[in-house]
């Protein structure tokens, strides 16, 4: 899956999602793009950034 | 997807607020110190989610500013937005008019809370972090909602 970045703005908010990057890349990819709007108010991770933990458990 | 924040936007960036401001129809005015309102602060503003005294802001320090905005299609009888540091020691700016009377000409370009403008500006400055990444950016504008869609 390619590496997209959505942001959604609304109401003076974004929302910025991330699909196709695994672990904690998604995260250094967005983290100056957070930084440079605003104030990040939360961060939910999604299945994928857990998928990347568990196969280096098993390595 | 691998995750989801959501961001608030702060101002901090006064070129990506001029580039902003000029999309939508306003003239930003540099090192202008006063920005017009109605004069006299009269307490009647009931709407705890609104309303500059509520976010920290001293009413005594109404109509003051760091810098400004005006209408380009301005009258006489226009009132302005005024650019403020956030109070509190806290980083960034706040935008701050005068809502009522003419300040309804101020929301019919800026949106009320000024949100157009704010939308505007967090997309400023995220197509030009996602560009300088190295990303290429798609950007939909549907009923109010600005979706930017970036990809390498």
């Amino acid at each position: 899956m390619p590496q997209t970045i959505t942001v959604t703005i609304k109401n003076g908010k974004a929302t910025v999602e991330t699909q196709g990057f695994v672990g904690e890349t998604c995260k250094d990819a967005t983290r100056d793009l957070e930084r440079a709007m605003g104030m990040t108010t939360a961060d939910v991770p999604t299945p994928e950034m857990h998928n990347q933990a568990r196969v280096d458990i098993r390595n | 997807m691998s995750h989801v924040a959501s961001v608030e936007c702060r101002i901090t960036d006064l070129e990506a607020l001029k580039v902003a401001a000029d999309k939508l129809g306003f003239e930003f005015v540099e090192d202008q110190k006063t920005f017009k309102w109605y004069g006299r602060w009269l307490n009647d503003w009931s709407d705890r989610s609104r309303g500059a005294v509520f976010k920290g802001h001293n009413p005594k320090t109404f109509g003051k500013c760091s810098h400004a905005l005006r209408l380009k299609s301005r009258s006489g009888m226009d009132y302005e937005v005024g650019i403020v540091p956030a109070p509190n020691g806290e980083e960034g700016y706040d935008l701050i008019y005068d809502s009522y009377g003419p300040g309804r000409n101020l929301e019919s370009v800026g949106g009320k809370d000024m949100s157009k403008l704010s939308n505007e500006y967090l997309a400023t400055k995220a197509e030009g972090e996602l560009e300088r990444r190295g990303y290429r950016v798609e950007r939909e504008d549907e009923q109010g909602v600005i979706t930017l869609v970036a990809r390498k």
